[in-house]
């Protein structure tokens, strides 16, 4: 590969990144026991991208013309004024380590697996469990013209249940996973998520709305790092601040939250958003965003770091070969404090205890988000009261930041979700204590 | 002799049931960064599933390594035979298809110079309407793609389509307004939407904070119903999910007002969602879906239809590394005969903050709202961190008008509705 990245600087290329990714993944869903699929991938593609004429080209196939691809490519780049942060060269392979490699695994002893988590003390209201089973096992070369050559060998490992319970015309669903990367050990156990399951949407099933209004609530680590991805995260990546769509972008070295809120981001943390090296072979590192309330920095690419004057932070990633490598985080996490569990419960007088999350939006230019929690609570006299259904939370970056009253001093990292944004979908991991917040828009039905 | 062709006869020498589902895609896409083009990448994309039939069990696996066909088919035969029973499982025979214009031709000879051109004339349009207008953020994309379905019935047949898009995530003017617009179609895009979507923007001026949790009018704009719909009503009528009882709908079931008739029609010319046949090969239909606010059909597949013993709506999708499921070709919605968009009094919504948290089970959604106005005295103010909270399953029983409005929907593509007017949703404010 060397010698081709050779050629396209002979032939005017001022940079130059070559990439091979193969794949095996297998699937398997089973519907109430019963096989709805299974199937087998396997997958292959290069991909050239270069600098010429100060544009960005890139181009992709599944075929191994090297040569052909560079031309395509250069024949893409349009003269600009692209610049990226040069580093240093950089050989090294990295293997994430599993105890049971899903490829020493045949197809039905995975089935067999899936099967086995299925619980037998189901009751009749329970209308579908569903329990999806995935491995994807990885292998991604990267070269450029800085002279780097890196390997990643990684294997992602996941199962998802969900469950759907119905009484009379009143339905509702509930779902749990165990993903992370590594090999059939991640889902050890799970049998005893789908049991949690079963039991949470039979409560789920007999709950009533929230209550929409302001409020203090208590979040709990799943859904307290989803805002730390959503409110904080998304607003940090420097490609957002660079077209002047982030609330944050002329914020830097400013207190923009409480002395106690610490929030960073990293890639070498074994957890859902491990990400060694980014797609433009920058290695990973543990970059602060806010610190004791201060706006410290932004998440990274090569060329948006140039821009800024900054140094690339390893967050330049793709969903694959074929998409641009832009800011994404990768681990995003919130320090922990030193409050417990207890002590935030003691300042709720009338409020909700929200947990984990079906997911968020946020427009990073006017500041708003929006998550929806997957379970509910209310907190009624400092005690955790009846469940409650469909809560969902609004707010603004820069006041809920400051509206943070207690940071626990548990953390949690969650994994299993697909982070998406300019069409690309990148794994991501959140980490987060307890987190109590004060006045905040609730949203419910009722 | 070509891979299909040497795919093919490896699968007849198996001496079992099969069908190659081939696809082979180019494309082309230019990034748009503070209004100029920024990266360029094109590529070719190829593959091919195979399933095969073994003793009543079917089996699946894939690859774009056209090399090792012989093992991906391999594979398939040896899933299939640890799948388990599923009688229903079947492949289709050839039948006569209709025959439907998908997309202009001159799409193909479309280049990065006549993409560079069209930015340039979004540029001035936009700038005409406030030369602080900018396009922060954007995406030019065209794509040619062929599929192709041959298996053990005899069936080989073999289409083409051709999409460009132009996606802006964030259209802006300073002091922090931004909106999202764009144009997907199978047609060459014009500039000419650039002055709408102007004005959308400059309308944003002055937003003002909602106070306070009501129950009011709402108008949901056609771009914020397919919104929900896709998120809620698309499941819900999949046969599959049905089949899992993971859909509470029954067939004749009053769940819609009864203004309500809702197609799905793969057979309209150059519909955004329309093909001759399926993924699976089922010919194109137009199905009647919701009449007069009663469930009258799902969608099917052939494992669906073939379970249920209904017939076959033919909207089977499906990409090279997945198996068929269910969506919906073009899904429309009659038009009413009501301006719902000049409504007075109301909380009007163009765009839904969070469709993906809408619990697609219970319907149940609590969502941000986009582009959202108080509507009184005729005067029109735009509004800031408002929700939008209720159940979807209530919510269509009570649709209070339907406009006359319909039009294709850029959030969903396929999706051809009017905007509603509906009662009984909280809006939560400050």
């Amino acid at each position: 590969m060397e010698d081709f990245i050779d050629k396209a600087l002979d032939m005017g290329a001022e940079y130059c990144e070559l990439n091979k990714t193969e794949i095996e993944r297998s699937g398997i869903e089973l519907s109430n026991k019963k096989v709805k699929d299974i199937s087998d991938l396997k997958g292959l593609m290069y991909s050239a991208r270069v600098i010429y004429k100060k544009g960005w080209g890139n181009a992709f196939s599944f075929s191994d013309d090297m040569g052909a691809l560079i031309k395509e490519a250069m024949n893409n780049a349009i003269a600009g004024d692209v610049m990226i942060q040069e580093t240093k060269s950089v050989k090294k392979t990295f293997r994430f380590k599993t105890e049971k490699n899903p490829l020493d695994y045949s197809i039905e002893e995975k089935k067999d697996l899936t099967k086995s988590f299925f619980d037998e003390q189901e009751t009749k209201l329970i209308k579908n469990t569903t329990i999806h089973y995935s491995d994807t096992v990885k292998k991604h070369e990267f070269w450029n013209s800085f002279g780097s050559s890196l390997k990643l060998f990684d294997s992602v490992c996941s199962a998802t249940v969900l469950t759907y319970a119905q009484s009379g015309q009143h339905m509702e669903s509930y779902f749990d996973n165990s993903s992370e990367h590594g090999g059939l050990e991640v889902i050890d156990g799970f049998k005893d998520k789908v049991q949690g399951c079963n039991k949470s949407v039979l409560e789920i099933l007999k709950a009533r709305g929230a209550k929409g209004g302001r409020f203090d609530i208590i979040v709990d680590p799943g859904l307290a790092g989803v805002f730390a991805h959503e409110a904080v995260g998304h607003a940090c990546e420097a490609d957002i601040v660079l077209s002047g769509n982030s609330i944050l972008k002329d914020l830097e070295s400013t207190k923009i939250g409480v002395d106690e809120l610490t929030i960073g981001d990293n890639g070498k943390l074994n957890n859902w958003g491990y990400c060694p090296f980014d797609n433009e072979g920058v290695l990973a590192q543990d970059t602060t965003l806010i610190e004791e309330g201060l706006l410290k920095g932004f998440l990274h690419s090569r060329e948006t770091a140039k821009a800024m004057g900054k140094k690339p932070t390893g967050n330049g990633r793709a969903q694959d070969l074929e998409n641009r490598p832009i800011p994404r985080m990768t681990n995003t996490y919130i320090k922990p404090g030193d409050s417990n569990f207890e002590e935030m419960l003691e300042e709720v007088k009338d409020g909700y205890y929200l947990k984990d999350s079906y997911g968020g939006q946020v427009d990073t230019t006017t500041g708003e988000f929006l998550f929806n929690a997957k379970e509910g609570f209310v907190i009624k006299d400092n005690a955790i009261a009846q469940r409650v259904k469909g809560a969902s939370m609004l707010g603004s970056i820069l006041k809920t930041l400051n509206s943070i009253s207690a940071i626990g001093n548990d953390i949690k990292f969650h994994g299993g979700g697909a982070c998406g944004k300019s069409g690309q979908y990148s794994l991501t991991g959140e980490g987060s204590p307890h987190l109590l917040l004060n006045n905040i828009t609730v949203g419910g039905a009722k | 002799v070509s891979s299909i062709e040497r795919l093919e006869s490896y699968a007849k020498k198996r001496k079992i049931e099969f069908e190659i589902y081939y696809a082979k895609s180019n494309s082309l896409q230019c990034d748009i960064f503070n209004d100029e083009i920024d990266y360029v990448t094109s590529g070719q994309r190829e593959g091919f599933s195979i399933r095969a039939i073994v003793d009543g069990n079917i089996g699946m696996a894939c690859t774009n390594n056209l090399m090792k066909y012989k093992e991906c088919i391999d594979s398939a035969i040896k899933i299939a035979k640890i799948s388990g029973q599923n009688q229903f499982s079947s492949f289709s025979c050839p039948k006569r298809a209709p025959k439907i214009e998908t997309f202009d031709k001159s799409l193909l000879n479309i280049t990065i110079e006549n993409i560079q051109d069209l930015i340039g004339d979004f540029k001035q349009e936009l700038k005409e309407k406030d030369k602080k207008i900018k396009i922060s953020k954007g995406f030019f994309s065209k794509s040619f793609s062929t599929h192709k379905i041959i298996n053990s019935n005899g069936l080989d047949i073999s289409e083409d389509f051709c999409s460009n898009s132009f996606d802006i995530e964030n259209l802006t003017l300073p002091g922090g307004l931004s909106i999202e617009a764009g144009v997907a179609t199978n047609k060459p895009i014009t500039s000419e939407p650039a002055a709408s979507w102007a004005e959308r923007l400059l309308s944003l001026k002055n937003k003002r904070a909602f106070k306070g949790v009501q129950s009011i009018p709402v108008v949901l704009h056609r771009e914020a119903l397919a919104q929900i719909f896709g998120a809620v009503l698309e499941p819900s009528i999949d046969a599959e999910r049905v089949i899992d009882k993971k859909s509470r709908l029954g067939i004749n079931d009053e769940i819609f007002d009864k203004k309500i008739t809702i197609f799905d029609d793969a057979t309209m010319d150059m519909g955004l969602g329309s093909y001759s046949f399926d993924c699976e090969g089922t010919p194109a239909k137009r199905t009647e879906v919701i009449s007069k606010g009663i469930l009258k059909s799902y969608l099917h597949n052939n494992y669906s239809s073939g379970f249920l013993d209904n017939e076959n709506t033919g909207n089977a999708w499906r990409s090279v590394s997945t198996k068929p499921y269910i969506e919906t070709s073009n899904f429309i919605m009659q038009a009413g005969n009501h301006n719902v968009l000049e409504t007075q009094d109301c909380l009007f919504v163009r765009e839904i903050m969070g469709a993906h948290t809408i619990d697609q089970t219970s319907g149940n959604f609590s969502l941000g709202t986009v582009e959202s106005f108080i509507v009184k005295n005729s005067e029109r103010t735009a509004v800031k961190d408002t929700m939008i909270a209720g159940n979807f399953y209530k919510m269509i029983k009570n649709i209070t008008e339907v406009g006359k409005d319909q039009k294709q929907c850029y959030s969903s593509n396929g999706y051809y509705l009017p905007s509603i007017l509906v009662d009984g949703i909280n809006v939560i404010g400050q």
